[in-house]
């Protein structure tokens, strides 16, 4: 017996039957087709597969897809805007903040919902403690931290009702 | 002039990997494909009585259980490509009447789903014969101890011993006014890239091919071994490499779950696919750097060194894998690191245990002779009362006497005490060792350490890998090809992995044929495809030697686009020049034509061709370095040791380098912190324990520790510049590099901030409770 869950997934409504033991990953790449979401670790220590439901990060590993019955989630390819990339986006572009790539949804999401949670977010030290949550096995982290500070000037300048 | 060779250029493959467009093997899907798990022995050695997969195979959507019995009866055993004069170890793409390490792949279960594959894996039962088994290579060397191939009839467990010597080690010791002797416990680790790896096979039983798509640093060799192993022909096998997130090395392998999916693919009749579990990966994919070494050196009073001697133990796991003990044999031959030092013995014995096998990571040997090697000068230092730089700059090789031959290599070029000076003068700068004074007093436990490397890249001269036993080349082969509109299409057998090489060779080729990179489109990962490279992407070779061969092929075609555009412009090809795609008479650029209309003359419009020209308009050259590069630089990390907590927090870190000529800084840099956060996840925190049977004692990432944010520095990086003599364009490679110095660095700092407490550090991972443990229990404070 498999249970309808039906959730909208950057945007747009899915709908399918999945087994109750289907993990949210699984279901978003291999029901939904949106394949952005990694699997690095499957035990909710990487961070790879984070996305957000209802706006908060989750480890997509460590929830079933029937827990986000109903649910709005945010994945990797619905970051971008317009056609054009996220300013969080362009900054790890820039600053070279992802080698592979493997972990770099996992980053985006985390940061995303870090700068929408602090906008005025620029000290390292607070960014460091942040991200520490996402492995990255290339970078050293860095220029991550560094695009995160970049893309916090960025979208602070973009929306500069923000209260900095 | 370069336009684009070092150039800080973003990397064009950013695009697709930020919007989650990517690749990557477990996104690959075929029609009709069905999913692989494998089941793995949970000993470390036994004997397999019988497997029972009846029940697995009832139960619906199960297609097939494969076993070591159902393997074919010639099938070829996983193949090791560096023969250095070792017993044999043979293994299988399943374990066949015995496993030998836990985690040995013992039957493939094949299914609709992965979920019901795991399922089915429950049901097949193993009936098992523990046997005696020895976790460490200490207890392997005892007269008792359990053998790993005793049905081999191996007497012992050592599967080899490689001795070199030079000048006359006796009589140096003899007459030293000092001797240092240290002992040093390296640990196991292993690559753990992001992504793990996995395999999908497609065999197409008409015309008996197999497609192979692999998570792989190695396109051509995996072809090569997989034809060996199966007895197919080499051009009835394709190999295809996706995007990879992460090889350090372990993707440098050839793998059992390689074998025993295309087998699974062919009794199917389906593609497979099989994507390795993280838990799975621990044990699974090849493990690395796991040595003891004792090291001695001798030096005359005034601080020259006069000798070294090494013994080095490599705990080598249950089989000695694709690459063979060449690891430790890199450790032994690097003993004397950049030093002038005239006469060196080592001894180096490659024992088995029953333990997952060793093999490549990132550095391969080397950051284990650093370790070694830079640990003991600081030794002697102190026994000598000397500064530990004045006692590296007393005998570095210094730069008038490059290129000299060291133990069994020749160091090519460079200026070793420019690099350390300019080093601690950052560290001067900022104030580090006055500081470090100031908050000593205050009872802060601050320390700085030094370490200094060299690096074995731009691997290497074919015949030096074939005389050394080495069943593969080290060239590269290049085909650039200009297409009839006037884009570029580069082929490299190199694998983009995410170190970017894609985005160098695409500017190495701008500059050589006169166009903007944009117009170049890198083809890798398709043995169909792209032409053969010797050794597969390793070894810091992509810049060097795959780019010295991206530079001749596209000089060779530039000269053909000059000769067809000279015809068009009615002027002489030398008089001409390319840049950007437009191919201009010097001096005169309004006398131009574009790359695309010479494409067009060279494959449409043969009208337009000088007489005698042939159509088309492409290149294959290769390149076989005449001899290694050698790229150096200097670590110097500034910790804080907690002495209640037991925590190592960084307050600097600098990297001062010469990797010769930079293609593209940015890209450099990258590799450069990404190495060293593998060099300080050495020195802090990963490894992979035993017990004394071969029980691993790990198994999730909360065992396994990578380093994040939060303990990671921000490095202080200066390029220093000295072109390879070797290599044309001068690259030396820089992949490996901050793996090798940074864990003697990092445990330099340590040893110096705990001097008050008098330790000596011999042994890696340096965690809290190792260090609670030298300065003596204390209770931590409650906050």
């Amino acid at each position: 017996m498999s249970p309808r869950v039906s959730m909208v997934v950057n945007g747009r409504g899915v709908e399918a039957d999945v087994e109750p033991r289907r993990l949210l990953a699984d279901f978003l790449r291999e029901d939904v087709h949106l394949y952005g979401t990694h699997l690095g670790c499957e035990h909710g220590v990487c961070g790879a597969c984070t996305v957000l439901v209802d706006g908060e990060p989750v480890r997509s590993c460590l929830m079933l897809a029937v827990q986000a019955d109903g649910g709005e989630v945010t994945t990797v390819e619905g970051l971008s805007r317009d056609g054009g990339l996220h300013p969080l986006q362009e900054a790890f572009h820039e600053h070279h903040a992802l080698q592979c790539g493997f972990c770099t949804p996992g980053f985006l999401l985390t940061s995303l919902y870090l700068l929408r949670e602090r906008p005025d977010l620029d000290d390292e030290g607070e960014i460091r403690a942040a991200l520490s949550g996402n492995l990255c096995r290339c970078t050293g982290y860095q220029n991550i931290v560094d695009a995160v500070r970049d893309a916090a000037a960025r979208m602070r300048q973009d929306s500069p009702t923000t209260k900095g | 002039m370069p336009a684009w060779v070092g150039r800080r250029m973003p990397r064009r493959e950013d695009a697709e990997l930020l919007t989650g467009r990517g690749r990557f093997i477990g996104d690959l899907g075929r029609s009709g494909m069905v999913h692989a798990v494998f089941l793995r022995s949970p000993y470390p050695h036994a004997r397999i009585v019988s497997i029972d997969a009846s029940r697995a195979l009832a139960m619906p959507g199960v297609r097939a259980v494969l076993t070591g019995a159902d393997l074919p009866e010639d099938l070829g055993a996983q193949p090791n490509t560096h023969l250095f004069g070792e017993r044999e170890t043979p293994y299988f793409a399943l374990a066949r009447e015995r496993a030998r390490y836990a985690g040995e792949p013992v039957a493939v279960i094949v299914a609709d789903s992965q979920y019901l594959a795991e399922d089915a894996r429950d049901e097949v039962i193993v009936d098992w014969e523990p046997l005696p088994s020895v976790g460490d290579a200490d207890r392997a060397l005892a007269d008792d101890a359990p053998l790993v191939y005793g049905d081999r009839d191996w007497p012992d467990n050592v599967a080899a011993t490689f001795e070199q010597e030079m000048g006359d080690v006796d009589s140096a010791f003899d007459e030293a006014d000092v001797v240092v002797t240290e002992r040093y416990r390296i640990q196991r680790q292993f690559g753990c890239s992001l992504e793990t790896r996995g395999v999908l096979a497609e065999w197409d039983e008409n015309v008996d091919e197999l497609t192979l798509w692999t998570s792989s640093q190695i396109v051509h060799i995996a072809r090569d071994l997989l034809a060996a192993v199966l007895g197919l022909p080499e051009h009835r096998i394709r190999v295809l490499v996706p995007r990879i997130g992460g090889g350090f090395g372990a993707k440098f392998h050839f793998y059992p779950e390689e074998t025993a999916v295309a087998l699974a693919a062919r009794a199917t009749g389906r593609p497979v696919r099989w994507v390795e579990d993280r838990m799975e990966s621990f044990l699974a994919t090849v493990h690395a750097r796991e040595q003891r070494v004792e090291i001695s050196m001798a030096a005359r009073e005034d601080g020259t060194i006069t000798a070294v001697k090494g013994d080095l133990v490599g705990d080598m796991g249950a089989a000695l894998h694709t690459v063979g003990y060449g690891p430790l044999w890199l450790t032994a031959v690097m003993i004397t690191n950049v030093y002038e030092i005239p006469n060196a013995r080592v001894r180096a014995r490659a024992v088995v245990t029953n333990k997952t096998p060793l093999g490549s990571f990132r550095g391969w040997g080397q950051p284990q002779a650093n370790f070694v090697v830079e640990r003991t000068v600081d030794r002697l230092a102190r026994e000598l009362g000397m500064d530990r730089a004045d006692l590296r700059r007393r005998n570095f090789i210094p730069p008038e006497r490059l290129p000299r031959k060291s133990l069994h290599h020749t160091l090519d070029s460079g200026d070793y005490p420019r690099c350390l000076d300019r080093a601690l003068e950052l560290l001067d700068e900022r104030g580090w060792r006055e500081r470090q004074h100031e908050l000593r007093d205050e009872g802060r436990h601050v320390g700085i350490g030094i370490s200094f490397y060299t690096e074995n890249s731009a691997l290497g001269p074919s015949r030096m890998l074939n005389q050394g036993g080495v069943q593969q080349g080290g060239y590269d082969i290049a085909r650039v090809r200009v297409e009839p509109g006037g884009e570029v299409t580069l082929y490299t057998g190199l694998c983009e992995m995410g170190q970017g090489v894609t985005n160098a060779l695409s500017q190495v080729c701008a500059d050589n044929l006169g166009v903007h990179p944009e117009k170049i489109k890198v083809v890798t990962g398709d043995t169909s495809q792209v032409p053969y490279t010797g050794y597969g992407t390793g070894a810091s070779r992509g810049a060097a030697v795959g780019g010295a061969a991206v530079m001749r092929a596209s000089r060779k075609v530039r000269e053909k686009v000059m000769r067809i555009a000279g015809h068009m412009l009615e002027a002489n090809p030398d008089d001409l020049e390319a840049e950007d795609g437009m191919i201009f008479v010097r001096g005169t650029p309004t006398a131009a034509v574009t790359m695309g209309d010479v494409g067009r003359a060279a494959y449409l419009r043969a009208i337009e061709l000088p007489e005698g020209e042939d159509p088309g308009l492409e290149a294959i050259e290769a390149f076989d370095p005449p001899q290694f590069a050698w790229p150096y630089g200097a670590n110097i990390a500034v910790v804080e040791v907690d002495v209640d907590t037991g925590e190592v927090s960084f307050l600097d870190y600098i990297y001062v380098h010469d990797c010769g000529t930079i293609v593209n800084p940015m890209i450099v840099e990258g590799q450069i912190m990404g190495a060293v956060a593998q060099g300080i996840g050495a020195a802090l925190f990963e490894s992979l324990p035993y017990d004394e049977e071969g029980q691993p004692l790990f198994g999730t990432f909360m065992e396994y520790v990578l380093p994040t944010a939060a303990e990671l520095p921000r490095l202080v990086m200066e390029h220093q510049h000295t072109p390879s003599p070797n290599i044309p364009g001068g690259m030396k490679g820089v992949g490996e590099a901050g793996t090798i110095g940074s864990p003697a660095a990092v445990v330099a700092a340590i040893e110096d901030a705990l001097a008050p407490y008098g330790v000596r550090i011999n042994e890696t991972p340096v965690t809290p409770s190792a260090i609670l443990a030298m300065v003596g229990e204390r209770e931590v404070t409650p906050a």
